[in-house]
């Protein structure tokens, strides 16, 4: 009888331990990640820019890549195109009205692992107070050991949505209604 | 010519053009009906302010999510407010409603445990309802419906563009299209000796100030500027109403009237030039 609990304990405590979940949460290293956008300009070249501003977690877990999670968060106030005056343009309500609404967002809600290196993840992205479904065609780069003996893990994304979407029609067609993003990240293991 | 410069022409022109045909209709059928002419010339004046913002914005946002959504709703509800009768109590009641829904449009949701915004509020409110009176009491009074329709006209032209020195170029074209419909207005009203009545004074003040404070809360349009347009029309009170039957003699009132106005959008001009410089960024 003893024999017999003892068994069934181990069965036990094996089931749980092939079962466990192994996600580890990472923060977004602010200082090794860059957010930037390209935007059409009179159909004769391209305006880049980046927000210097953002912040965010992503969830890694092993055993089930579609319980992969992110969040981030941009400040808007902190969009940089390299002019003053554009910058001050696009923070006001012609574009972001970033007094408004200070930070666009992305939330994961699904995680499609395509091969062992690139995923697709589908969330809700918010700008401008509209939220609309996102995917991101996203790609690893690499982990590890970081300068100070962190774990480290890299990623970088690129999409491309309409601002029109997000009610921000400014100056359309000449400033083109597409926006192509492209974030890279490295997460630092908590 | 340049895209852009095509559609803010675009979107000045056609809401100006719209009111300066249905006006002059309005005006010549009307003729023997004073009240009900400047009635009609109220109802058409929001509707040249509803479609220069559609022309501006591309859209209506329902339900509205920002404060400058709220612009084409506010000029609806300001148009009612002016058409309604009843007593001055009841006037000046519905005055000081709109003028707290306006404040509220701006500051409601950072009133939650900031006194600041509060004060704000009440700050705004007031603002707005003592203008209401200001307006529509004094000014009414001693001007003729071009004269009135010209003063609120250059405040809101100029207004077109220090909002977009301040860098927005949206409510900029919003508030020259204001300044366009109703220098269109007061052409018509100078030459049909017209009134223009509570209603498109009572808009114009909705209006402009939701745009003037957007401008200052939003984009970076100086305080002082905004204050010096805001108080130009007050200009106003200078001065007599002429009636006279020449039209040579009337214009030459009209324009003499007009030059404390003007000296005040000018020196609000100049300021926005001195504090925010002109950008570059095209």
């Amino acid at each position: 009888m003893k024999k017999h609990y003892l068994s069934l304990l181990l069965s036990i405590l094996a089931f749980a331990g092939t079962t466990a979940t192994h996600a580890d949460t990472f923060k977004i290293d602010p200082v090794h990640s860059a957010i930037i956008f390209e935007i059409g300009h009179f159909g004769v070249g391209h305006i880049y820019g980046r927000f210097d501003t953002f912040s965010g977690t992503f969830t890694l877990d092993q055993n089930d890549p579609s319980k992969d999670a992110v969040s981030v968060e941009i400040k808007t106030d902190s969009v940089d195109t390299n002019f003053a005056d554009r910058d001050k343009h696009i923070k006001s309500p012609d574009f972001f009205n970033a007094a408004q609404f200070p930070s666009a967002t992305f939330k994961s809600t699904s995680v499609k692992k395509v091969d062992d290196k690139t995923y697709e993840v589908t969330g809700d992205f918010t700008l401008r107070g509209v939220t609309k479904p996102l995917t991101l065609n996203v790609q690893a780069i690499g982990s590890g050991p970081g300068p100070k003996g962190e774990f480290r893990s890299g990623w970088e994304a690129t999409t491309t949505f309409k601002r029109s979407d997000f009610e921000v029609k400014t100056f359309l067609p000449a400033v083109t209604d597409e926006v192509s993003l492209r974030i890279a990240v490295e997460g630092i293991k908590q | 010519m340049n895209q852009m410069v095509v559609q803010s022409l675009q979107g000045v022109g056609l809401p100006s053009l719209a009111v300066l045909i249905a006006s002059a209709v309005w005006f010549a059928v009307f003729r023997k009906h004073p009240r009900l002419r400047a009635i009609g010339v109220g109802l058409m004046f929001t509707g040249g302010i509803i479609w220069a913002y559609l022309l501006a914005f591309g859209g209506f946002a329902f339900p509205p999510r920002e404060s400058g959504h709220w612009i084409p709703y506010l000029a609806g509800v300001a148009a009612i407010v002016g058409c309604l009768q009843g007593t001055r109590l009841v006037r000046q009641v519905s005055n000081l409603v709109l003028s707290l829904g306006t404040a509220l449009i701006f500051f409601w949701s950072q009133i939650s445990g900031n006194s600041l915004a509060l004060v704000w509020v009440v700050a705004v409110t007031i603002v707005l309802f003592v203008s209401t009176i200001l307006l529509q009491q004094v000014i009414e009074d001693r001007c003729s419906g071009a004269e009135l329709s010209l003063g609120l006209a250059l405040s809101a032209g100029a207004g077109g563009i220090v909002i977009f020195l301040g860098g927005s170029a949206v409510l900029g074209q919003v508030s020259g299209s204001i300044g366009a419909i109703l220098a269109v207005i007061a052409v018509l009203a100078f030459f049909f000796n017209a009134t223009v009545g509570r209603v498109l004074p009572l808009v114009y003040l909705f209006i402009f100030g939701s745009l003037l404070l957007s401008g200052c809360l939003f984009a970076q349009l100086p305080w002082l500027t905004a204050v010096l347009l805001w108080i130009a029309p007050w200009a106003l009170v200078i001065g007599q109403r002429l009636d006279h039957p020449k039209i040579s003699s009337r214009v030459k009132a009209l324009l003499i009237r007009m030059l404390s106005v003007i000296a005040l959008v000018a020196i609000a001009v100049g300021s926005a030039f001195l504090l925010t410089p002109p950008s570059s960024e095209l």
